[in-house]
């Protein structure tokens, strides 16, 4: 029961012969319906389309030289001039052609390659992996564009209201003394403990809410000081763009510490993310709309942030107690110090006069009201709050970058600066 | 002739075979397809004789699935049907395993043999004589635990050396003040001579000895003195380095002024004084890398020191007590070292003292506002180790590229 000796079978028959209807009429194979006004089979369809969109009817060239070939079955691709030149004879026109055909192997391309470099810079961070599978949707969905520039508007108007500086209760009032005077208007609106309530669900849109309020609040206090008065304005955005996020979250934290830690000192469970609401650890904040990657992984990035903070400054906040005016000076610290060196030139020497100020006017409140005349040790200790802030804030930029390298975000902001702190 | 091949296989076309064999042989005996030749006796197919070499060399057993056991029918593409059958019939036709080549499987393996018999699989050449560029230099073992032994006993100690009658009625900052005095009074001071080469060295007893006065200076702390021994220990490997750089540009400012950031001119180690623009560096010691490699790789810092420590520098000039009191904010502020409880204290309590201690000062001097001034050398000190923590995420980076070609027993003494 031997199997019979394999040979090149013969050539099936061609039941499309028989009919011109079903014969391409460029090439006389099978003809797939009409395409560009002919009877025509999907490859001369297609060498059509191509030649018409990317415009190279004037390269071709017969190969023959007498513009005469035979154009049918196997030979129709010896000479594409003669192809293209039957196409045209026989009456296809390019009026249907559709122009962005072939978008696809761009995309493979595209994301072939942007796999492959994830794939690199995953490697030395050694994050979890990802299939491709999980990363084709983050690429190919476009990024939904969220416009904040009536917010940047906002933002504005206040860092240039001539009003604020010019108030007449400002008048008599020195550098230290406005800000302080500022920050203790936001503060005097915060509810005391028994009043606050607990929030265990966050969204995006609800914790956006909460970052807008602080904004207006942290424009409100740059725009007391005198020296952030002499930016340009394009400068005092950009100043305001680099130290909000920071402000507000070392503000919050040195609130929570003042409300809560002193009553469980070393284990803090609450914090006052705004004058009316407080969280806790269990809080769960719903990320889906920013971001195609599992939740628990972005979560843990920014949520160690603020656990940071609280570890590494709530001990010698607690023991400090700062008063509101020496808590006015170390966000001014925080604040000019990161301008400088973000910003350099204008803002680096109104940032070194500030600071000069700003420390003789601390000086002047320890002796004079404070009745306290060495202060070396405490100033050296608030300082160092400051520079631990400082570290903390530029590791949590590197872990933004890293976020934003490997596309974690599906929403882009017209204005993207103003989320990188 | 004719008759055995209308027999055999009447459906085929003609055979070409030769004619001394008979036209069953071009066929494998146990499944019909076209034979390959004589394998285990037997002629037949590379499937089957690969099958029949597999069972053997990996003890298979197989059974036969069908209701008609032993009786499955392994010819054209049924072969893989039943293994058990096909074995079977590799058996009754005569295969013996008797020159079965039993690593047969391994010879991928051997194709990546390197001539003098080292394994190198799926190495690069490139990578290949990076390998046995590496066997050729192992890395110089210098073994520093003298030196760590001589530290244990100075730190061990109960009373800092060199001390004179006026000491007891100093204080806390004074002290440390007059223990910088004697680190520093070991400098043969006077005309400082320009290097034109500076060879960087391998640790040896000068190193050891600079090492052991820093220690000296930190024993001139009670606080410090009150410490375990293994918390000192940890204090020391963690903070010399940087200290001795910080004194070593506190030294130079005091020297050279301006000029240490705007002519680049720089105390050295052995007590003379560099124009970095001007002098040779040999790294050579240390690492086979080129001087331009060694010289980029420290350049950074070098820049950065310039400008966010000398600079602010030459501009405060600092008096001997300032200098003292950074240098201590140095090793005590911030400290990354996990320290116990007990510790943590103390080294608070140090510093609240210094900062007293600086503050009577300020009064003594007659400086009332002296807020500015503070802030400025606190920040220079934190500069310092901003600084200080980049050059170690260097050195990480350097260790893993496998820059320098000595180790030292101890890593934490290595520095560069």
């Amino acid at each position: 029961m031997s199997s019979p000796p394999s040979t090149s079978s013969p050539s099936s028959p061609n039941s499309g012969t028989n009919s011109s209807e079903t014969t391409c009429k460029v090439c006389e194979l099978s003809a797939h319906g009409v395409h560009f006004g002919v009877t025509s089979c999907r490859a001369c369809a297609a060498f059509f389309r191509r030649t018409i969109v990317m415009s190279r009817t004037k390269k071709y060239r017969c190969r023959g030289g007498m513009n005469k070939c035979i154009v049918n079955t196997n030979d129709r691709y010896q000479c594409r001039l003669c192809r293209f030149n039957k196409c045209v004879t026989l009456g296809m026109t390019s009026e249907n052609v559709q122009w962005n055909r072939d978008p696809f192997p761009e995309g493979r391309k595209k994301r072939d390659g942007r796999g492959s470099e994830d794939e690199v810079d995953l490697k030395p961070v050694k994050r979890p992996t990802f299939t491709s599978s999980m990363l084709t949707p983050t690429i190919t969905k476009p990024k939904r564009i969220v416009d904040v520039t009536l917010l940047a508007g906002k933002i504005q108007k206040i860092l240039n209201d001539k009003k604020i500086p010019e108030h007449p209760r400002l008048k008599k009032l020195n550098n230290l003394e406005r800000l302080e005077l500022s920050l203790r208007e936001w503060r005097s609106k915060q509810k005391i403990n028994e009043e606050m309530e607990e929030i265990s669900k966050l969204t995006i849109e609800e914790m956006f809410v909460f970052c807008e309020q602080q904004m207006v609040i942290v424009a409100t206090w740059l725009a007391h000081c005198p020296y952030f008065q002499k930016l340009e304005s394009t400068l005092k955005y950009q100043m305001f763009k680099v130290v909000w996020n920071v402000w507000r979250r070392f503000e919050r934290v040195e609130m929570s510490v003042k409300m809560y830690e002193r009553e469980t000192p070393g284990e803090v469970m609450k914090f006052a993310i705004s004058d009316k609401y407080y969280v806790t650890p269990k809080l769960k904040i719903d990320i889906s709309k920013v971001t195609n990657w599992p939740v628990p992984f972005m979560g843990g990035i920014f949520r160690r942030s603020i656990q940071n903070m609280f570890e590494q400054t709530g001990v010698p906040l607690a023991y400090l107690e700062p008063s509101s005016m020496e808590m006015a000076y170390m966000l001014s610290q925080l604040s000019w110090q990161l301008a400088a060196q973000a910003l350099q030139g204008k803002v680096m020497e109104l940032a070194e006069a500030q600071q000069e100020e700003l420390a003789n006017n601390l000086h002047d409140h320890y002796l004079q009201i404070k009745r306290r005349s060495n202060y070396a040790g405490r100033l050296v200790k608030l300082m160092s709050v400051v520079n631990t802030v400082k570290k903390l804030h530029m590791e949590r930029k590197i872990a933004i970058e890293l976020a934003n390298i490997f596309d974690f975000f599906s929403v882009e902001l017209s204005d993207p600066e103003i989320f990188d702190g | 002739m004719s008759t055995d091949t209308c027999s055999s296989s009447s459906a085929s076309s003609p055979s070409t075979s030769d004619p001394p064999s008979p036209p069953i042989a071009a066929k494998c005996r146990v499944c019909a397809m076209p034979s390959r030749g004589n394998h285990f006796g037997v002629l037949s197919c590379r499937a089957c004789a690969a099958f029949f070499r597999r069972s053997f060399v990996h003890k298979k057993e197989y059974k036969c699935r069908q209701r008609n056991v032993g009786k499955c029918d392994v010819s054209g593409n049924d072969r893989y049907q039943c293994r058990a059958c096909r074995l079977k019939k590799c058996k009754e036709l005569g295969m013996t395993p008797e020159n079965v080549q039993m690593d047969r499987n391994s010879e991928s393996f051997d194709d990546d043999m390197t001539p003098d018999g080292s394994f190198s699989l799926a190495l690069e050449p490139v990578q290949h004589s990076t390998l046995y560029q590496s066997l050729k230099n192992p890395k110089i073992l210098i073994d520093v635990t003298p030196t760590l032994n001589r530290l244990k006993t100075v730190l061990a100690g109960f009373m800092p050396p060199l001390i004179n009658d006026d000491y007891f009625k100093m204080n806390t900052l004074e002290r440390m003040k007059f223990a910088l005095w004697n680190y520093r009074s070991e400098r043969k001071f006077g005309d400082l001579k320009f290097e034109k080469h500076i060879i960087v060295e391998i640790p040896n007893k000068k190193w050891e000895n600079d090492l052991i006065r820093i220690a000296n200076w930190l024993l001139h702390s009670e606080h410090f003195r009150m410490l375990p021994l293994e918390e000192k220990m940890m204090i020391f490997k963690k903070i010399w380095a940087r200290w001795r750089k910080f004194e070593k540009w506190l030294i130079s400012v005091d020297t050279f002024g301006h000029k240490v950031y705007k002519e680049n001119v720089i105390v050295c180690t052995n007590y003379n004084a560099a124009n970095l623009n001007k002098v040779h560096i040999d790294y050579s010691n240390i690492t086979d890398r080129s001087n331009e490699e060694m010289s980029q790789l420290f350049g950074r810092q070098l820049w950065r020191m310039q400008k966010e420590v000398a600079k602010p520098l030459a501009e405060l000039t600092p008096s001997t007590i300032e200098m003292t009191y950074m240098l201590c904010q140095l090793v005590w502020n911030s400290l990354d070292v996990e320290l116990n409880n007990y510790s943590a204290d103390i080294g608070d309590k140090f510093l609240a003292e210094i900062s007293e201690n600086l503050h009577e000062y300020y009064m003594h001097q007659n400086v009332q506002n002296y807020a500015w001034r503070l802030q400025k050398l606190m920040k220079i000190v934190n500069n310092v180790k901003e600084i200080e923590r980049e050059r170690e995420e260097m050195m990480k980076l350097a260790e893993l590229f496998d820059v320098f070609k000595i180790r030292l027993s101890d890593k934490d003494l290595f520095i560069c």
